[in-house]
């Protein structure tokens, strides 16, 4: 049998058949305003067509309430569509929600069990696979307890495993690779890795685009429920991220961004600094700016290596590290802070954010990663004319003679 | 999916039948889970209905003067009670099934009625050891066993189909208005009153008699106590309209449930 999904203008439509609004005082409300319109519902999805053939891997993106997880209900037979037609051949598993059927009173190996028979497991697949599921989660020591003795990352990675393990024909994924700390992450994308070798098709949703790149040739770029791309997936990710970079370029201070622990250490804050050492979401060009590290490192972290990325819409503008600068800590312990200063910071007038990466400095491994840290605007000094065109992000600082 | 397959029973029975591990492995959690870091464990099982005939006996026998068919009060209530409180507890677990597994039904596909078939395994797994205590009355009251015992088995049957009739159709519904919920508990001991559990149906008055019939539940427990205490065969018309009517609703039921299915994860 070939693996394969047929899908021709999929739309999905949810109307006011939510519970919420169903209630007596709303009946009441409509009964006594009839003149009042009713509420035109959503459309989630709409128009969607694509065929997936097999041994494809498909990243789909977008932002929030752009249908990825709605998409992802109809291929799982969830949900029904609205419109169209899908046709699959295969058998569909979905990651969706790592740890959704586990019973917190029940134990490990019992959970194994359960969880496996909701994703569509035989009894006998699973005892075949018991041993390595186990040895996957690395929860030997635990896996008679109940789970409700679970720490987070312990349940996660007890889903994982056995999601990892069901072998489907087609296979989506929402978002379950940022489980766990690092090291739990890498044997999962090593996992995705060897997976993606088969004949099965994959289905990855993920907000981390370098995930996303190394993962999928193929990716949907999904935007208020239409399909606005599909194709390479570095034309798909530059798409999107221009999109995005242009709305991002609203933020300005700190904001939560992405943070990613490995371990104990943490920076609790990054700030940004003005040429007159003030705090400021603004620099002027040419002029100085300091962005501040607030660290917390319960262990000591021996010779970090630390780096300072700044990007704009969307595309990486440049970096700074300890490493090449040769300035790297001895090490850093208890509380403290780092601070990085660029004399004369040279970046176009525009909006910029930064990445921060703390890694350990023989390893390499990462100790604390928080993307999209900090806005910031870059504004013109008096005076200054924005070259016409593509000015780009950089203001290359340089002297020019004439003979 | 077309209307005529809605009513294909036997099509849902046979996907049903595929994904039997998923449902056996539900029943066994469900089982498993409910005695879960008790102290008392399954002894829970036994106290539950002990604790309700005592007081039941002391309130209804005991002030009341209730009549009980010749038979000592006690042994007379736990007939009844037995088969009424299966139904009973089956019903009020069922209906929150899906309602309080919402993250799998928004999830995950698996054949929906699953959840409320297997809420039923825990109320059963009740029935079981309860049925120890009505042993034990039996023997203390040196109560004969005779043939007609036999009949047991197709009242439960019987009793299972309208259980899982009802359960469908309020697990359904609960997920569109929570009031089941609420209500149900209320409806429950209603419907309890007007059940001969506490006291025998020849006792009701004609015309409220005719009435009284009409629930399923009525020829279930009438037929049930005198199958196991009384030793005589069930009232024919009366069972017969409990099946039919059991059945009706099982079909009805299912029928919607599979009807609305689909919807389930937009509403939950």
């Amino acid at each position: 049998m070939t693996i394969g999904i047929r899908a021709e203008n999929l739309g999905k439509h949810f109307g006011l058949v939510r519970a919420a609004d169903s209630g007596f005082k709303k009946e009441l409300a409509r009964r006594l305003h009839p003149t009042r319109p009713a509420e035109p519902g959503l459309w989630a999805l709409r128009d969607l067509s694509f065929t997936v053939g097999e041994g494809e891997s498909v990243g789909v993106i977008g932002p929030n309430g752009a249908g990825k997880s709605t998409l992802f209900k109809i291929l799982s037979r969830v949900t029904k569509p609205t419109r169209g037609r899908l046709e699959i051949q295969g058998r569909v598993g979905a990651l969706i929600e790592l740890g959704a059927g586990f019973h917190p009173e029940l134990s490990g190996r019992e959970n194994i069990f359960l969880c496996g028979s909701i994703l569509g497991m035989k009894r006998r697949d699973i005892l075949a696979r018991l041993d390595e599921i186990i040895a996957f989660s690395e929860l030997e020591a635990f896996i008679d307890a109940p789970v409700k003795r679970y720490s987070s990352g312990m349940f996660l990675r007890l889903g994982f495993s056995i999601a990892a393990h069901l072998y489907p024909d087609i296979l989506l994924m929402d978002e379950v690779l940022s489980v766990g700390d690092l090291a739990f992450q890498k044997k999962c994308f090593e996992w995705l890795h060897r997976s993606l070798d088969s004949q099965r098709i994959v289905f990855l949703v993920s907000h981390q685009m370098h995930n996303i790149e190394n993962l999928c040739r193929r990716v949907f770029y999904l935007d208020k429920g239409r399909l606005v791309f599909d194709g390479p997936a570095e034309r798909a990710i530059s798409l999107y991220l221009s999109d995005l970079g242009y709305r991002r370029t609203q933020i300005i201070g700190p904001v939560p961004g992405d943070r990613l622990r490995a371990g104990p250490f943490e920076i609790s804050s990054v700030t940004l600094w003005d040429g007159l050492d003030q705090p400021a979401d603004t620099v002027v060009l040419d002029s100085p700016l300091r962005i501040r590290l607030d660290y917390k490192a319960p262990v000591p972290v021996k010779q970090p290596k630390v780096e300072i990325a700044f990007n704009c819409e969307g595309r990486r503008v440049g970096q700074a590290n300890t490493t090449s600068d040769g300035t790297a800590p001895e090490s850093l312990s208890g509380q403290g802070f780092l601070s990085f200063l660029w004399p004369q910071c040279f970046l176009t007038p525009n909006y910029y954010t930064v990445d921060v990466f703390v890694s350990d400095g023989g390893s390499m491994a990462d100790l604390f990663v928080w993307r999209n840290c900090l806005g910031f605007r870059v504004l013109a000094p008096s005076g200054f004319r924005m070259a016409s065109g593509e000015p780009g992000f950089l203001k290359i600082p340089g002297q020019w003679s004439f003979g | 999916m077309t209307k005529a397959d809605d009513l294909n029973l036997f099509r849902h029975l046979g996907h049903l039948a595929r994904h039997r591990e998923l449902l056996f492995q539900m029943m066994h959690r469900e089982i498993s889970s409910r005695y879960r870091q008790t102290f008392l464990g399954i002894a829970w099982a036994f106290i539950k209905p002990m604790a309700t005939v005592v007081i039941f006996t002391f309130v209804f026998s005991g002030l009341a003067k209730f009549p009980s068919d010749r038979l000592p009060y006690p042994l007379f209530l736990m007939a009844g009670l037995l088969p009424w409180t299966l139904f009973s507890v089956a019903v009020t677990s069922g209906i929150s099934s899906l309602t309080g597994q919402s993250n799998l039904v928004a999830k995950i596909y698996f054949p929906r009625e699953i959840l409320p078939f297997a809420s039923l395994a825990a109320s059963a797994l009740d029935f079981l050891i309860s049925l120890l205590f009505l042993i034990a009355l039996m023997i203390h009251f040196r109560i004969g066993l005779t043939w007609n015992l036999l009949y047991a088995a197709p009242i439960l049957l019987i009793e299972i189909l309208l259980t899982l009739g009802v359960t469908l159709f309020l697990s359904l519904a609960n997920v569109w208005y929570r009031d089941i919920t609420h209500a149900a508990g209320l409806l429950l001991q209603l419907w309890m009153y007007l059940t001969p559990v506490l006291y025998p149906l020849h006792l009701v008055p004609g015309d409220y008699r005719r009435i009284m019939v009409l629930n399923p539940m009525t020829g279930i427990v009438e037929g049930f106590r005198s199958a196991v205490i009384l030793g005589t065969a069930p009232e024919t018309g009366l069972l017969a309209w409990s099946f039919g009517a059991s059945l009706f609703i099982f079909l009805v039921g299912y029928g919607l449930f599979k009807r609305f299915e689909f919807h389930l994860a937009d509403v939950i």
